[in-house]
């Protein structure tokens, strides 16, 4: 598949968020202000991209020969919650600027299950006969990383813009909060479905 | 003191976290034994649901020649039954590199009476379907509809590459009833077998390649098509083959019942021809040299159409997937025994959106002047040919052809 | 173990702290798999499993786990019991297997599931931790199923896979589609949060007005 269709899929019409609902907690949690969402964001993007870099080899070096596939969501998310780990520690030290604006959302990276979804999704295989391989070549895995992390920034940063005018709205009362912010991720839901018809 | 106490509080903390690592791994490998679902019994399950009918009617060894297609995927079983049905065990790729094996029942009427869903792997949205939903597409249609699963509805809004996929997997399935077991209308099968009968028995154990439909190319300018396609006869199907008698070219015009055939040699003569083949259809067929190529399993054709003292008039034509022809004029002269590339030129590029640019493709032909047949292998560069694989193998197919027989001439001439 | 206690325990997993109505934990299983009843009640009965299963293990280690890698220890065995499950369900229910798609691995990132390991079996005996488990699992599958009943019956015109009625006649497909999951579970937690405080203010009337005669005497 070509770069451009790729990169449609990753942000709209297989959206992680808004059509395979993966990473709803903090979407819905950490949406209430632009740069809180940005964070998020970023801090997701950034453990995706290295989640896909380790656990793509792990999965095909290591998992697959020794045929220890069924391994795979331990290893995963030990792998997830080590990169997250040392993440926290790199920035903390090398860049404590970052580390403070960032810091609080990298150990909630940890549950969140896009994570996990792409490290599944990446380390995907496709059997020719009796044979198993990788669907996806290490580039392609970090690629996807990167695209997919991207489309969850784009779905918060979205709802927190929306979030940030609804909210000075006056709303009936059983609807603050949560339902509100679930009604209005229906309306983004509708606007991203109209790119699941063109690719 | 307090050293010694942190690195055994390290140390216990750490062999805890190890120990209970450790023992969950041994459980999981435990559960997986006993858990593991082997592939006999995802079979028997599956048939139970969709096809309780089934009876196991022996082995079948998968024909390789069949075995997979580059458009819709593999085949990794098939599995007969008594009566008279075939069990199709296809993997459909998705769009996105994700794949989904099918069951896919094919009675012996060519119709598909049922399918489910083996396995899939890397497809997130199987959720999204329930069998309910599902159940009902393909089943009822002939192996040999061209199936469009936009236009027919079958696919669920938002999970298009897993429909995708499924669609690969019946076409897949499709596609081995056709060729491999004969199920269904197979016209390029039939192709093939009025070709044998016309050849006769000294021919009867060649190896055949598959049938190319050469009508169904979307590219019309000088594709193969036109190239050998009369006013009266356009090409149906073109195939080779090798064996005993050396190698043979088969052209099959017209339609089933009523071919036009003509089987040329390597040297471009005439082996075998229908009665109905009018000269002229057998000049044009014998007046150009064709040979063909696989070039990462894609089929090439490097089609020599004149040869005037070292000016060649070659065609590098791609007949799957995305059709291409590139048409050019090279002059070969000698040079220490072999035949040098003096000047490469584009007559017609065949440029298709997404292809390379004129420049690039320029740059493609120019890089390959001064080549020899020993030497035209390894010119392209990285940067000459990223982009523009197909391209560059297509001319660098055309060109490979002219030095060859440039130097084959040279060889017999002395 | 006093019926009190269970009770107390019971009343906060279905109602007082519903995973998914009142706690809003466990989302993405909620919005992608409640298009179908009978997906949602696996759904719920696989994270039950494991929520009582690793409380269990968890709270009978809890003395011997140190503090500093209790995050990942409670990760190792809450993934292992995913694993079992998830091995379990492909071997004994394939269809539900596939429904669940990749959600069911996604259990080991369930917050639910953490969340109750860290404040609850962490801190408590092993029966408290248990019932606790059952208790929030079964609040979760009770939510999840009810929104899948819905979801179903609304956009398939079935529920649990049984036909009710022929769905060219009435159905609204948007109830199944992803704008659809969002909107249903918002509609949801705001029906929950008018029905649990109107009840709440009952409860508290009440107990004032007792407390106001118990006064007066």
């Amino acid at each position: 598949m070509d770069i451009i269709t790729m990169i449609i899929a990753a942000l709209f019409s297989q959206n992680f968020v808004l059509v395979q609902f993966l990473g709803i907690c903090p979407f819905l949690g950490v949406s209430k202000k632009i740069d809180s969402a940005l964070g998020m964001g970023i801090a997701v993007t950034a453990v995706m991209v290295l989640t896909c870099l380790v656990t793509y080899p792990i999965y095909a070096y290591v998992l697959i020969p020794l045929k220890i596939q069924y391994l795979y969501i331990l290893v995963f998310i030990l792998v997830i919650a080590s990169l997250v780990q040392m993440l926290e520690m790199f920035l903390k030290k090398f860049s404590p600027g970052l580390y403070s604006s960032l810091g609080i959302y990298l150990p909630l990276v940890t549950t969140n299950c896009a994570i996990l979804g792409i490290a599944k999704t990446v380390t995907a295989t496709v059997s020719e006969g009796a044979i198993v391989s990788m669907a996806f070549s290490l580039g392609g895995a970090v690629l996807s990383g990167l695209l997919y992390g991207l489309g969850f920034t784009l779905a918060i940063v979205l709802l927190a813009g929306l979030r940030s005018k609804v909210d000075k709205l006056n709303i009936a009362k059983p609807l603050r909060g949560f339902p509100i912010t679930l009604i209005t991720a229906c309306f983004m839901a509708m606007a991203f479905y109209v790119f699941t018809l063109v690719a | 003191m307090t050293k010694s106490n942190f690195f055994l509080e390290a140390v216990q903390t750490i062999s805890v976290l190890v120990i209970i690592c450790l023992v969950c791994g041994a459980l999981l490998a435990v559960c997986n034994q006993l858990l593991y679902v082997s592939d006999a019994e995802k079979f028997d399950r599956a048939m139970q649901k969709i096809y309780p009918d089934f009876v196991s009617d022996g082995d079948h060894k998968v024909d390789p020649a069949f075995q997979s297609n580059s458009m819709y995927g593999n085949i990794k079983a098939v599995y007969p039954s008594k009566d008279g049905a075939y069990v199709i065990e296809a993997v459909g790729i998705g769009g996105y590199k994700g794949t989904v094996t099918l069951y896919v029942v094919v009675g012996g009427d060519a119709i598909i009476k049922a399918w489910t869903i083996k396995e899939s792997q890397g497809e997130t949205l199987l959720s999204n379907f329930s069998d309910k939903q599902y159940k009902s597409w393909y089943v009822g249609k002939e192996i040999s509809t061209d199936f469009d699963y936009k236009t027919e509805n079958f696919y669920i809004a938002g999970t298009t590459m897993t429909s995708n996929a499924i669609a690969n997997a019946v076409k897949m399935a499709s596609y081995y009833c056709m060729n491999a077991l004969g199920l269904g209308e197979n016209p390029e099968l039939e192709a093939k077998t009025a070709t044998l009968a016309l050849l006769g028995d000294a021919y009867s154990a060649y190896e055949l390649s598959a049938p190319i439909a050469l009508t169904a190319m979307v590219d019309a300018s000088n594709s193969l098509a036109s190239v050998w396609s009369t006013a009266d006869n356009s090409i149906a199907y073109y195939f080779t083959g090798t064996g005993d008698n050396g190698d043979i070219q088969a052209f099959v015009y017209g339609e089933k019942d009523n071919y036009t055939i003509v089987v040329t040699s390597g040297n471009g003569e005439v082996v075998a021809k229908t009665d109905n083949a009018s000269d002229d259809l057998v000049a044009k067929v014998t007046a150009g040299k064709l040979v063909q190529v696989a070039v990462n399993n894609k089929a090439m054709f490097a089609y020599i159409s004149a040869n005037e003292q070292g000016v060649y008039t070659v065609a590098g034509i791609k007949t799957t997937e995305l059709p291409k022809t590139y048409v050019l004029t090279v002059t070969v002269s000698e040079a220490n025994g072999a035949g040098v590339v003096d000047s490469i030129s584009i007559v017609t590029s065949g440029y298709i959106p997404g292809g390379p640019s004129q420049d690039n493709t320029d740059k493609l032909a120019t890089s390959l002047v001064g080549a020899t047949s020993a030497t035209i292998d390894g010119i392209y560069t990285g940067e000459v040919a990223s982009g523009a694989t197909q391209s560059g193998n297509l001319i660098t197919t055309a060109v490979k052809a002219v030095l060859a027989d440039f130097d084959s001439n040279l060889a017999n001439n002395g | 173990m006093n019926f009190k206690k269970i009770k107390n325990l019971a009343l906060d997993g279905l109602v007082k702290q519903n995973p998914t109505f009142k706690l809003v934990l466990g989302t993405c299983p909620t919005l992608a798999l409640t298009t179908a009843a009978t997906s949602s009640f696996g759904m719920g009965i696989a994270v039950t499993a494991v929520l009582i299963f690793s409380n269990i293990i968890i709270s009978l280690l809890r003395n011997i786990i140190p503090d500093k890698v209790r995050i990942p220890c409670f990760i190792v065995i809450i993934a292992t019991f995913v694993t079992i499950v998830e091995l379990a369900m492909n071997k004994f229910l394939p269809d539900l297997y596939d429904s669940l798609g990749v959600f069911l691995p996604l259990i080991v990132v369930n917050c639910l599931i953490l969340g109750r390991a860290e404040a609850f079996a962490s801190k408590n005996p092993v029966l408290d931790s248990a019932l606790d488990g059952l208790f929030m699992g079964l609040g979760f599958t009770a939510a999840l199923t009810l929104m899948g009943i819905v979801r179903e019956l609304l956009s398939s015109a079935s529920i649990f896979g049984i036909q009710l009625w022929d769905p060219t006649v009435f159905s609204i497909k948007f109830f199944g589609s992803s704008a659809g999951a969002f909107l249903t579970y918002g509609v949801f937690i705001a029906l929950f949060t008018v029905c649990y405080n109107a009840i709440e203010n009952k409860a508290r009337r009440a107990s004032a007005q007792k407390a106001l005669a118990k006064e007066a005497e």
